[in-house]
């Protein structure tokens, strides 16, 4: 009759070799079910680099009192300060996003008639936008602002003021967005 | 009939093993014909062997503070009880060795599921997510971007990313023919982008 030490041996045993075959058999498996994953999706086409121009056109004018700023608006204290401060009542006329590829340019037409062309010439190392923008006569008849070029970082607005517009100027704010 | 006192130590050393030779046939002769003293060596013999049993971890709970009733259920079971000398020791150190091999064939099975089921790298990033653009879902100048309505599918868009800090706006070149133009830099003053100026061009008729 075998000792205890013996059957508790070849349970041991037993059980050693039932713990080897499942992680053998789970081994196994697992690296079936990964073989049939499918492959990785190929990465995708090059994207095309886009800036948004937003282009807020003000109408600057002088009237009795302490005037007003449109609250449409919103916070702008360049306006209560010198060149602007010229003027005490500030009316917002039109607000336009428009999208720019890089290398490409984004028209609008101001309401005096003429026409504003942005261009997204290229993004700088520092992570700010270079730009053009131009005021063309209506017609192709000339240009008001032949070239302006600008590096500008994102958010930052920046101002082409001085064209007149009934009994005022209009004061255009360019601010690229990210 | 009771035992005399040479009768016991005589018993007595054949229990612990201590008797000579010349004396064994008389021990041999009492323990043939002396009921009392077939008791009295099963006894000891069953004592010693509870003893053997306690030391070795092998008595029971119930039985263990109760050395009386634990010997008296010995004796009740054994009939003729067999002293065996045991490798003290011994056993203890096989069954160390077993564990040992036990717990080390299972920590290797246990590595080789975790190094097959351990999940492989991720795929990689959408490049519109890595590089923080707007989603649809978001609305942000979505509408105004080109090729969104067409039915064929666009390429898709990055929108250029930029971080908050800068040097506000830098004028590379202004070209106004037959208009006077001046530049103005006003400052911000409040906002992340206080410590800028704003520039303003200004564009006489």
């Amino acid at each position: 009759m075998p000792s205890v030490t013996m059957r508790r041996r070849k349970v041991l045993v037993l059980a050693l070799a039932s713990f080897a075959a499942a992680g053998v058999t789970l081994a196994a498996s697992a690296r079936h079910v990964w073989a049939q994953q499918p492959p990785p999706p190929k990465p995708p086409p090059a994207a095309a680099l886009v800036v948004n121009a937003e282009v807020m056109v003000l109408y600057a004018t002088t009237v009795p009192g302490p005037g007003s700023i449109d609250p449409a608006i919103g916070k702008m204290p360049q306006l209560t300060k010198p060149p602007f401060s010229v003027f005490n009542t500030y009316r917002l006329l039109d607000k336009k996003v428009i999208s720019l590829e890089l290398g490409k340019s984004g028209p609008y037409t101001l309401p005096n008639g003429r026409i504003l062309q942005v261009t997204f010439i290229e993004p700088t190392t520092e992570k700010r936008f270079h730009i053009k923008v131009a005021i063309n006569q209506p017609g192709g008849n000339g240009s008001y602002l032949k070239l302006l070029e600008v590096t500008a970082e994102p958010n930052e607005p920046f101002f082409v003021a001085g064209q007149p517009y009934k009994d005022g100027v209009l004061v255009l704010g360019i601010s690229l967005r990210s | 009939m009771s035992l005399s006192k040479d009768e016991l130590q005589r018993l007595m050393a054949y229990v612990d093993g201590e008797v000579e030779e010349g004396e064994m046939p008389e021990v041999r002769a009492l323990l043939a014909n002396s009921e009392e003293a077939r008791q009295m060596v099963a006894q000891h013999f069953a004592v010693g062997e509870w003893v053997r049993a306690s030391a070795e971890g092998r008595a029971t709970a119930e039985r263990a503070h109760d050395i009386a009733s634990a010997v008296m259920a010995r004796i009740g079971e054994s009939g003729s009880a067999n002293v065996l000398e045991l490798g003290r020791g011994r056993g203890t150190r096989a069954w160390s060795r077993e564990r040992a091999m036990v717990f080390a064939v299972v920590s290797a099975a246990a590595i080789v599921v975790l190094v097959y089921a351990w999940p492989r790298d991720r795929a990689p990033l959408d490049p519109l997510v890595a590089s923080g653009a707007p989603t649809p879902s978001n609305g942000s100048a979505v509408e105004s971007m080109p090729g969104r309505n067409t039915p064929e599918p666009a390429l898709p868009i990055q929108i250029a990313a930029a971080e908050p800090d800068g040097q506000g706006v830098d004028i590379q070149a202004v070209e106004s023919p037959n208009h006077p133009v001046s530049i103005f830099y006003v400052p911000a003053a409040v906002g992340p982008n206080a410590h800028a100026s704003s520039v303003v061009v200004w564009i006489g008729e």
